[in-house]
């Protein structure tokens, strides 16, 4: 049982060998119209652009976790979603397996989503309810057609057992699960395209800590056995630093920092990383006293109309005048470290 | 309107005068003569009543099936693209669909109808006389396209607002993540989702028409139940009313409970565990 499931549940081959970039992001630029269209012929019209993802540069190692942390609205979400090419970017490339998938015709992009999955925050509303759960995880094989319809029973069942839900339950709806359970369906649909790159858009905030426990298990297992890829999404800084090997900090729809995991933990470079990693609650309530909390002013500046320069440097408790003149770029402050500020 | 309908019915001592016609007892000594010819009235009139009601049936269905499919067809294209010429117009349609009145629809209608539309055809669309039963499918156009305009536009609204509330849904992004085609999330994914509160939307649509059923038959001249209802208070015909306002109360009560059931089996989470 255990062979045939691991053989069923093997990965797509896309030629990229573990170690080698698998995803690599260029100059990407997404940028929404928000506002009103007016009432009549356009009168009281009121239109802006939200620069959601703002230039954003980042690769992606086969079979590493990629860390995305920022507070919320800094286009996290965005930058996942325009990845997958599920929300058209204004300007970059996004590069698979060495395919450009910004340059793909909706055809060939169609069959070619099967290598890139992705897994929702609130489990919930990302099952349709009217569907049973087997045939949400059907769906995909079939629009694929991956098994043939006689062995589409085995496949949706060895799916359920590999997520470690009972296959049993494949007629029930959605709403008859526990939110973890319903993580663990997401998960078996995303598998059964068998994927190579998930992106994780932050799959365990709407769940109870002690199931946020067995989910990233759960995916940590898949990875090892199936030697996937993931791009994390969190706000959760201790998450992201217990599972990913390489993290990037962003900040109103640009990267300000990017590093391996622990060297970005034990010596953050740019002062909003540290201003971030300083919120951490210490599990230690003597260390907690002793703790330096940086505590940032004010609050986010506006998508729509960011400051000139360093996007941070309204709330940077060191910024001078020299950062409202240049946009800093990401450079290699120590090896493999990239921080986006002049001072650091 | 019906309960004022009802009102005058009772005021006529329409219980005594049923009780009479159903059972023939009253509380007065019967004759065998009288009693037949009550039954045999009453009869008369509960033929005359239901032929009246068919007749309505058939033009508020009509009404009701041309006002929920384009409805529903209108809110779905102007739903899915929703930056496009037509979702602007549909909507500026509905709004003006949802606040108009609809005598004063009626009236815009049966004008365009008997000056324009019936001479420049050269079909008769509206009868004067209601008498004359010819039942002529031409002649539903006109009535059921006014009682069509209200379902219509409120079905519209609701659509496109369930439309995108749903597809906005992650499950909705998950099925374009899974690279499956358009129109098969259409029909799969985002149909059943909107069936709920579309339906929802025709269930009180077919009440909006009933509420101006009245006045469009009277209009019209279609010699339906609401045509003959007007007539039979005019003429204190308490038999008669009665017999039209069970029925159509009824029907209507029939109605309602068959579409919450069909509400029930769209739902799955009504079902229950098993």
């Amino acid at each position: 049982m255990a062979e045939k499931t691991k053989n069923i549940n093997a990965t797509l081959d896309d030629g990229v060998k573990p170690g080698d970039v698998l995803v690599d992001i260029k100059g990407l630029k997404t940028h929404f119209t928000v506002g009103t269209t007016g009432i009549v012929f356009g009168i009281g019209a009121d239109k802006k652009t939200v620069l959601a993802v703002d230039g954003v540069d980042l690769e992606i190692k086969k079979g590493e976790t990629h860390g995305l942390v920022g507070e919320s609205g800094c286009g996290k979400s965005t930058l996942g979603y325009t990845l997958l090419q599920l929300v058209d970017r204004t300007d970059g490339t996004v590069t698979y397996a060495g395919n450009d998938l910004t340059e793909m015709k909706k055809e060939e992009l169609r069959t070619y989503r099967r290598n890139l999955q992705i897994i929702f925050q609130d489990p919930a509303a990302a099952l349709d309810p009217r569907m049973t759960i087997g045939q949400a995880i059907a769906e995909p094989l079939q629009i694929h057609s991956i098994v043939p319809d006689d062995e589409m029973d085995d496949r949706v069942t060895d799916l359920l057992s590999t997520v470690g839900l009972n296959p049993y339950f494949r007629n029930r709806y959605p709403h008859e699960f526990s939110g973890g359970q319903q993580q663990r369906i997401v998960i078996a649909r995303a598998l059964a395209v068998q994927p190579n790159f998930i992106v994780c858009d932050e799959p365990i905030s709407a769940l109870d800590v002690s199931i946020q426990a067995q989910i990233l298990n759960l995916l940590e297992n898949l990875q090892e056995e199936l030697g996937l890829t993931y791009l994390f999404i969190s706000h959760d800084l201790r998450v992201v630093r217990h599972i990913s090997d390489t993290v990037s900090v962003m900040y109103l729809g640009k990267i300000v920092e990017q590093s391996d995991s622990d060297a970005l933990y034990d010596d953050p470079l740019h002062p909003y990383t540290k201003a971030l990693l300083s919120s951490v609650p210490a599990e230690n309530p003597e260390v907690a006293k002793s703790k330096n909390r940086i505590v940032l002013e004010g609050d986010v500046a506006s998508p729509i109309d960011p400051p000139s320069g360093c996007r941070f440097r309204t709330r940077c408790p060191i910024a001078e005048d020299a950062c409202a003149d240049a946009i800093p770029e990401l450079r290699e402050v120590k090896k493999d470290h990239w921080v986006a500020c002049r001072l650091a | 309107m019906i309960t004022f309908f009802s009102f005058a019915a009772l005021d006529k001592g329409v219980l005594d005068i049923f009780a009479k016609a159903v059972v023939g007892m009253k509380s007065t000594i019967v004759t065998q003569y009288e009693f037949y010819k009550n039954i045999s009235e009453t009869h008369d009139k509960f033929i005359l009543a239901s032929t009246a009601y068919l007749r309505s049936i058939i033009l508020l269905m009509s009404g009701i099936i041309i006002g929920s499919l384009s409805g529903f067809v209108l809110g779905i294209i102007s739903g899915v693209n929703s930056d496009s010429k037509l979702a602007g117009f549909s909507s500026y349609f509905s709004f003006i669909g949802i606040f108009v009145p609809s005598f004063l629809l009626a009236l815009i209608v049966l004008i365009l109808f008997v000056r324009y539309i019936g001479p420049a055809t050269g079909i008769r669309f509206v009868l004067i006389n209601p008498m004359v039963d010819v039942f002529d499918p031409r002649r539903l156009l006109a009535p059921s396209l006014v009682l069509a305009v209200r379902p219509m536009a409120f079905i519209t609204q609701i659509t496109i607002g369930a439309l995108n509330e749903v597809v906005k849904k992650d499950y909705i992004r998950t099925a374009n993540a899974k690279g499956l085609k358009s129109r098969i999330i259409l029909f799969r994914h985002i149909l059943p989702n909107i069936a709920l509160p579309s339906l929802t939307a025709v269930n009180s649509s077919i009440f909006f028409s009933l509420s101006s059923l009245l006045i469009v038959e009277w209009l019209f001249a279609w010699n339906g139940a609401g045509y003959m209802l007007l007539e039979a208070v005019e003429k204190h015909d308490a038999i008669l009313t009665t017999y039209l306002l069970i029925l159509i109360g009824s029907s209507f009560m029939i109605l309602n409970y068959l579409i919450k059931l069909a509400m029930l089996k769209l739902d799955p989470r009504s079902i229950g565990l098993n």
